[in-house]
């Protein structure tokens, strides 16, 4: 393994084991929801992480329409895959927060709405992959969707921003009114959570990109 | 060679002429329409009446289904017979080609909503007249927001394997954030304005149909001729 | 030394993990009827989608009339007409109706658009058919009709996929007869898998084999027996 790759892991080594530390020893427990707090930090950092993947997805669409490379394309559904793992787990964190802080999982909020659009909408982009046979078709037709299928993401966000202003139910303990520590363990919990995510793509890449290396000779020697 | 937009209207008219002559496509349209209604006044209705914030909400949600098994063949039948080649082929950009269908999604969604909308609104009883300018208005802007959501989609599904299940797995994730909106507007109309100022959710629609337009038209290239 | 109409220089287009066109170098003269021989598989149709700026290469270079077919590929469309396996014709149109509609996608003048009908529809023998629906036709006459429909725009570049497969032999005759008559005046691609008539019909040739060039020259060096 390179030099700089194991310095990496190391670092996500280190900063997972002081997130896991703040998040069940540091953090102090919240005024209003006690040990529940702890919840949080497993729910907001995986969210942002998610978005930053599917703008990955994005991105790797049109730079494959762009250029032509497959492994543009490679990377673009291993980011949607990972986005959608991220997604699920806001999605569960985020139901055992609502019970925590509501006394029912779901609640029709705008944003726990707009995430479970989201998580169905990636979920049928991988499935619209999965039926395309031809490689390259699937390449070329899977970063349109994916490019289309974007405004979505900025839809969501935004209904969040609209329904929020003006529908103040969904309240968290964050903002101003969190605590130093809770604000320090979400720091933490971001930086962990994104390098953690990052080795994954890196790794889940690797892997796709040998089968299709894989796949590709067995081909040409047919 | 020819403008783009005289290209996109010979592509409409083509396909609008055909469908008045084999008025298929428009009529089972319809019908699925109605049975929607019907499948969903099973839930809805209590007492023998409908909610009005269920019911006005219902129309877009209905017309968004019927979208769903209206819009498929928009650029299916092209492929199929292979005369998607000779679009592909004529000396006009690709964005012509992708305009003149929405046209005709759009021309299709709206002469079944000519009489789906006054139906609708009699079976689920709600009145769209409160505000008339801005349901038409709305109904307008609404119905090609999903007629270019729509050909996208059926364009998207011409390299896929089983085409006919995959077109609402592509059809959903794009449409949905109009088919939002829309409800939203629709509720404010027919219930009165609520907390949120009904302008800025028309403008937001409107901002997205233009976004959903241009974003398809310049990708289309890359559906058109891989 | 005649110009040539299509240069290619190490052309490649894979599909998927197979490689299609590999590296394929070769010269179409200008004027007369070229021949593109090789069985099915060899390469033919994909290096008739690439000229026809349908399919964009994936190494090498291709120059179709002096224009690069992806960087310029309406200059390439207005000056080029196709004729495959599949019918580019709208079913529920007129035979008129369909050729009035590539008309103005190719941007033609109606003046210049009723003289060509007047000239091709008779010498293919469809002249008396034009006001019947397409799907009314017998497959010859369609089949005829498809080939007016390649020629309405007086293409310079006519690139001919197998296009006398299933044709009957009246409709050969008259295809083949123009054919000669413009053997001076355009340019002819022809593709097929019968080499006894291709040898017969073209003045130069080139086959292909999995993807690779395997000879070109004039086809008085063609040896059916390779």
């Amino acid at each position: 393994m390179s030099r700089t790759r194991l310095i990496f892991l190391a670092i996500t080594a280190v900063i997972s084991l002081l997130y896991v530390y703040m998040t069940w020893i540091f953090s102090p427990p919240d005024a209003i929801l006690g040990e529940n707090v702890r919840i949080f930090f497993q729910h907001v950092a995986p969210a942002l992480v998610s978005y930053g993947l599917f703008g990955g997805t994005l991105l790797c669409g049109v730079m494959y329409l762009w250029k032509g490379d497959l492994k543009y394309d490679i990377l673009g559904a291993v980011s949607i895959k990972l986005g959608l793992l991220f997604t699920t787990i806001t999605l569960l964190s985020g139901m055992m927060w609502a019970d925590a802080a509501w006394g029912t999982p779901w609640n029709w909020d705008p944003r726990e709405t707009t995430t479970l659009i989201l998580w169905v909408a990636y979920a049928c982009i991988l499935a619209y992959r999965a039926s395309v046979s031809d490689r390259e078709s699937r390449a070329q037709f899977g970063s349109i969707f994916g490019i289309v299928a974007f405004p979505m993401v900025i839809l969501s966000y935004l209904s969040i921003r609209i329904w929020e202003t003006l529908h103040p139910i969904v309240i968290e303990p964050s903002g101003l009114q969190m605590e130093v520590e809770h604000m320090m363990t979400l720091l933490v919990a971001m930086i962990a959570v994104t390098f953690i995510a990052l080795i994954m793509v890196e790794l889940t890449y690797k892997v796709d990109s040998a089968q299709e290396k894989l796949m590709r000779i067995k081909m040409e020697r047919s | 060679m020819t403008s783009g937009f005289g290209a996109a209207l010979a592509i409409a008219k083509k396909d609008i002429v055909t469908q008045f002559r084999k008025k298929f496509e428009a009529f089972s349209m319809f019908l699925f329409a109605l049975i929607a209604v019907l499948a969903f006044s099973f839930a809805v209705v209590t007492g023998g009446v409908v909610p009005e914030e269920v019911g006005s909400a219902l129309l877009w949600v209905i017309i968004f289904f019927t979208g769903m098994f209206g819009f498929a063949p928009i650029f299916l039948s092209e492929s199929e017979t292979g005369t998607l080649r000779g679009l592909a082929t004529a000396p006009i950009p690709a964005w012509s080609v992708y305009l003149g269908k929405v046209i005709y999604g759009f021309f299709l969604m709206g002469l079944v909503e000519i009489f789906l909308v006054p139906i609708i609104s009699v079976l689920f009883g709600f009145s769209i007249l409160n505000d008339l300018p801005l349901a038409i208005a709305t109904l307008l802007v609404g119905t090609l927001d999903l007629a270019a959501v729509g050909s996208m989609a059926s364009a998207l599904t011409m390299p896929s394997e089983s085409k006919a299940t995959v077109f609402p797995l592509v059809y959903f994730p794009t449409a949905t954030s109009g088919l939002m909106l829309l409800i939203e507007i629709t509720k404010i109309i027919v219930l009165g304005p609520g907390l949120i100022p009904v302008l800025l959710i028309f403008e937001i629609l409107l901002a997205h149909l233009i976004a959903m337009l241009t974003l398809s038209a310049s990708v289309f290239h890359f559906a058109l001729s891989p | 030394m005649s110009t040539k109409v299509v240069i290619a220089e190490n052309l490649t287009r894979r599909y998927g993990y197979r490689v299609a066109l590999r590296k394929v170098s070769l010269e179409f003269s200008e004027k007369g009827i070229q021949g593109l021989f090789g069985s099915n598989g060899a390469g033919k149709t994909t290096l008739m989608r690439v000229i026809s700026t349908l399919l964009r290469p994936h190494g090498g270079s291709i120059s179709v009339m002096g224009f690069d077919p992806q960087e310029e590929p309406e200059e390439v469309k207005k000056r080029i007409g196709l004729v495959g396996d599949k019918l580019l014709l709208y079913e529920e149109l007129t035979g008129i109706e369909n050729l009035r509609f590539y008309s103005k996608l190719y941007g033609l003048s109606s003046d210049f658009f009723e003289s060509q009908v007047q000239d091709l529809a008779p010498r293919f023998a469809i002249d008396t058919w034009l006001e019947e629906p397409v799907k009314n036709l017998s497959t010859g006459l369609k089949k005829r009709l498809d080939i007016v429909r390649s020629l309405i725009h007086n293409p310079e570049l006519l690139l001919l996929d197998e296009p006398f497969s299933g044709l009957d032999k009246d409709t050969t005759e008259d295809f083949q007869e123009y054919l000669n008559e413009y053997r001076k005046l355009r340019t002819t691609i022809v593709t097929t898998h019968n080499l006894a008539f291709g040898a017969d019909l073209c003045d130069e040739y080139v086959t292909l084999r999995k993807g690779i060039v395997v000879s070109q020259g004039p086809i008085s060096e063609f040896d059916q027996t390779l």
